[in-house]
C-alpha cells in the first residue's frame, strides 16, 4: 500500500476499503472538530506521527499498540483483543520499545 | 472476610403496627460472633451487696443518642440497627452529641435500607445493615438528603460516599438473652463498654409472632409507663435496647404472683414516633427473653432471643475508587475493585467486592428515581485494603469489573468515568482515571483497566514505553518521522472498534510517499 504525505498536513486513511478519506491542515481547530465528529476513517499520517480515531483526536473506538513482526504475520486477530491500546490525547502515544 | 459470623436465625422484619404475619428474609441475615466484654465491673446482684451498678440506665438520655424517629414503612430494621444503634455508638466514640448538628451527626437508615429492600417497601435484617456499614461506612442524614425524595433513591456524589467511609462498623457481635447470664452480659455492656468512651452500649433486637404493649403501674425508676406482653398482633419487628430498669416488676405468667425472674426489664426504643407508648420507649421485661413462648416468653426459638451489638470507628481512607454510570436496571449490576502488576494482565490478583452494588435495589434507575437524569449516578468505594497490596507492585494496574446479568427487564448502560483517588500523603492525588466514551455494559463481565505507569510487558515478555508526542507540532526533519516509523509495526484499534495491523516499508521525505502493509480485520 501506498499513500503520499503533504508537508503541514494530516492524511486520513481507512482500513476497510484501503481507501485515503481526506486530509486536514495541522493545528487547525475548525478540520480537528469536523474529523473528530467523522468516523469513517482510522489512522491519520504526517511528518509529525499518527493519529488514530480515539480519544481527543476523534470519537471513534480507535487506538494503538505496537506489535512485534511475528505478530503482524499471524494469520489470527484473536490475540489483538487482549492487547491494551492507548488512546489519543492532546498528545500523540508512540508507543516504543525499552530496555527491560 | 473480616469477621468470622455465626448464624442468627431471624425472620424478615416488616415493622409496622397491625401487620399479623412475618414474611421470609430476602436476604439471610448476618452470622455474628459472641459478645466480649471489656469492662471489668462485676456482675450485678439483685438486692445483694454489690452496689456497683445502678438500678437502672437509660442510654437514649445520652446527648449522642438521636431522636426518636418514625420510621418510613418497613425499615424498622435499618431504623434501629443504623438510625439507633450506629448513630449512638459512632457518636460515643468521637464524643460528639447529636444536638451540635443533628444532621450531621446522625446517620442515614434510608441509605441502607434502599439497598437491602430490592427497591420496594420491603423489611430487612439490622445485621445486614451493619455488614454494609462495616464495608462502606455510612452516609449521614445530611448527605442523604430529603428523605421524601423518591423512596427508594441511592444517593449520588463521590464525595458523599468518601464522608461515609470515614464512620464504620469494626465489629459487630450477638448476645443470648435466653439466659440469665446473657441478660447479666447485656447489662454491664450498657453500663460501660470498656473502651475508654464514656457510657455503655445499646443492642437491637427483634420479636416476631404476637406481642403488644399494655399500660405498666408498678414499680419504675426510668418513668416508662407501658410494658411488652406476650400477646397481641405485633409481628416481625425490630427494635432498640437502650438500657434496663431492675425496679420494674411483672407478672408475666399471670399466677398472682411476682417470681424472682419477674422482676427487671429492659427499656428499649421503638421508632413509632414519640406518641407511642412513653415518649417512643416502653419496657421488655427480662422474663420475655428468658422465658418459653406460652409461659411468658416471646421467642420459640433459644437463637431469636439474640440481640445485635457493635463496635465503631473513625477511618481514615488511604485509597479510594469513584466510579461514574449510567444504567436504568440496577439490580443486574455487580461490581469488583481490583489491581494486578502490569497493564498486560486480564485479571486482577487481589479484589475486593462491594456490597452496596451487588444484583440488589430493584428493577430501578441507578438513584431510583423516575427522571432519565436518575440513570447515571457517582459513586466511591473504599479500597484501603488493597493499597499495600498495590504499593508493592511494579506498575499496578487498576480493574474496575460490571458484572451484568439480566433480572427483570433488559438494562442498557455505560460506565462513563473511573479515577483512583490516593489519600496517603494527606492530599486527595488522583493517580489514574479514564473517560469512556462509549461502551455499552454486555451481558457477563464487562472490564476496564486503570494502568498507573506508562509502561507495560505485552505477551511475548518484551516491554515498552509510551512516549507522548506533540500531535499538532509541525516537524519539517523528516529524521523524527524516520525514527518511529521505519521498521516499526503497529496495532490498530478501528474507529469502528475492529483490529488491523500495519507495518511501514518505506518513507521518502522529498516525495511524501509512505509504503506500508496492512492486514485487516473486520470482526471485533
Amino acid at each position: 500500500m501506498e499513500l503520499t504525505l503533504e508537508p503541514g498536513k494530516w492524511v486520513y486513511y481507512r482500513f476497510s476499503d484501503s481507501t485515503v478519506v481526506g486530509k486536514s491542515i495541522i493545528g487547525n481547530s475548525n478540520d480537528d472538530k469536523e474529523w473528530y465528529d467523522r468516523m469513517d476513517w482510522d489512522i491519520a499520517l504526517s511528518e509529525n506521527g499518527i493519529r488514530t480515531n480515539s480519544g481527543e483526536s476523534g470519537r471513534g473506538y480507535g487506538g494503538i499498540c505496537y506489535i512485534d513482526n511475528e505478530t503482524f504475520y499471524e494469520d489470527s486477530y484473536s490475540h489483538l483483543s487482549s492487547i491494551y491500546y492507548m488512546v489519543d490525547t492532546l498528545n500523540v502515544p508512540i508507543v516504543v520499545p525499552i530496555d527491560r | 472476610m473480616k469477621i468470622l459470623y455465626k448464624i442468627i436465625l431471624s425472620a424478615l422484619f416488616i415493622c409496622q403496627p397491625g401487620i399479623t404475619y412475618a414474611q421470609l428474609a430476602i436476604r439471610p441475615g448476618t452470622v455474628l460472633p459472641e459478645l466480649e466484654l471489656k469492662s471489668s465491673l462485676k456482675s450485678p446482684v439483685r438486692n445483694g451487696n454489690n452496689t456497683d451498678f445502678p438500678t437502672y440506665i437509660d442510654n437514649s438520655l445520652s446527648p449522642y443518642f438521636p431522636a426518636i424517629i418514625n420510621q418510613h414503612g418497613g425499615s424498622c430494621a435499618q431504623a434501629s440497627g443504623v438510625h439507633y444503634l450506629f448513630t449512638y455508638e459512632m457518636n460515643r466514640v468521637l464524643e460528639r452529641e447529636v444536638a451540635s448538628n443533628p444532621k450531621e451527626n446522625t446517620f442515614s437508615y434510608r441509605y441502607t435500607w434502599n439497598f437491602l429492600n430490592e427497591g420496594k417497601d420491603n423489611g430487612s435484617h439490622a445485621s445486614d445493615g451493619v455488614n454494609l456499614i462495616l464495608h462502606h461506612g455510612c452516609v449521614t442524614a445530611a448527605d442523604y438528603g430529603d428523605e421524601d425524595e423518591y423512596v427508594y433513591r441511592w444517593v449520588t456524589g463521590y464525595s458523599k460516599y468518601y464522608n461515609a467511609m470515614h464512620y464504620k462498623v469494626t465489629k459487630a457481635s450477638s448476645v443470648n438473652l435466653k439466659e440469665r447470664s446473657g441478660i447479666e452480659k447485656l447489662m454491664q455492656y450498657m453500663i460501660d463498654k470498656g473502651d475508654g468512651h464514656p457510657g455503655g452500649g445499646i443492642a437491637s433486637f427483634s420479636l416476631t409472632g404476637n406481642w403488644d404493649k399494655t399500660n405498666y403501674d408498678g414499680p419504675s425508676e426510668a418513668g416508662i409507663e407501658y410494658i411488652m406482653v406476650p400477646r397481641g398482633s405485633g409481628g416481625s419487628h425490630a427494635m432498640t435496647l437502650i438500657g434496663y430498669d431492675l425496679s420494674v416488676e411483672f407478672d408475666c405468667d399471670n399466677d398472682g404472683k411476682i417470681d424472682d425472674d419477674e422482676k427487671g426489664a429492659f427499656i428499649f426504643v421503638n421508632s413509632w414516633g414519640t406518641w407511642w407508648a412513653t415518649g417512643g420507649k416502653a419496657y421488655m421485661p427480662f422474663s420475655g427473653f428468658t422465658r418459653e413462648l406460652g409461659d411468658g416468653g416471646f421467642y420459640k426459638y433459644d437463637s431469636h432471643a439474640e440481640v445485635l451489638c457493635i463496635e465503631t470507628a473513625y477511618h481514615e481512607p488511604t485509597l479510594t475508587m469513584e466510579i461514574n454510570m449510567t444504567y436504568d436496571s440496577r439490580n443486574d449490576l455487580t461490581l469488583s475493585i481490583g489491581v494486578a502488576d502490569g497493564i498486560q494482565e486480564n485479571t486482577p490478583k487481589y479484589a475486593v467486592y462491594p456490597v452496596i452494588v451487588k444484583a440488589q435495589g430493584g428493577d430501578l434507575r441507578m438513584q431510583g428515581t423516575n427522571f432519565d437524569s436518575g440513570k447515571t449516578i457517582e459513586m466511591g468505594f473504599d479500597i484501603s485494603e488493597l493499597k499495600s497490596k498495590a504499593d508493592e507492585m511494579k506498575a499496578p494496574c487498576w480493574f474496575f469489573t460490571v458484572y451484568k446479568t439480566q433480572l427483570g427487564k433488559n438494562g442498557t448502560g455505560k460506565v462513563n468515568k473511573i479515577a483512583i483517588h490516593d489519600y496517603s500523603s494527606g492530599q486527595d492525588n488522583v493517580i489514574s482515571q479514564t473517560f469512556i466514551k462509549s461502551n455499552t455494559i454486555q451481558v457477563g463481565s464487562n472490564k476496564y483497566k486503570l494502568p498507573t505507569k506508562e509502561w507495560y510487558m505485552d505477551n511475548k515478555g518484551n516491554w515498552f514505553k509510551v512516549v507522548m508526542t506533540p500531535a499538532n507540532k509541525y516537524v519539517s526533519n523528516s529524521d523524527y518521522l524516520k525514527k518511529f516509523e521505519w521498521n516499526k509495526i503497529y496495532g490498530i484499534r478501528k474507529a469502528n472498534g475492529g483490529y488491523a495491523k500495519i507495518k511501514f516499508t518505506d518513507y521518502n521525505p522529498q516525495t511524501g510517499k509512505v509504503k506500508f502493509s496492512v492486514n485487516n480485520y473486520e470482526y471485533k
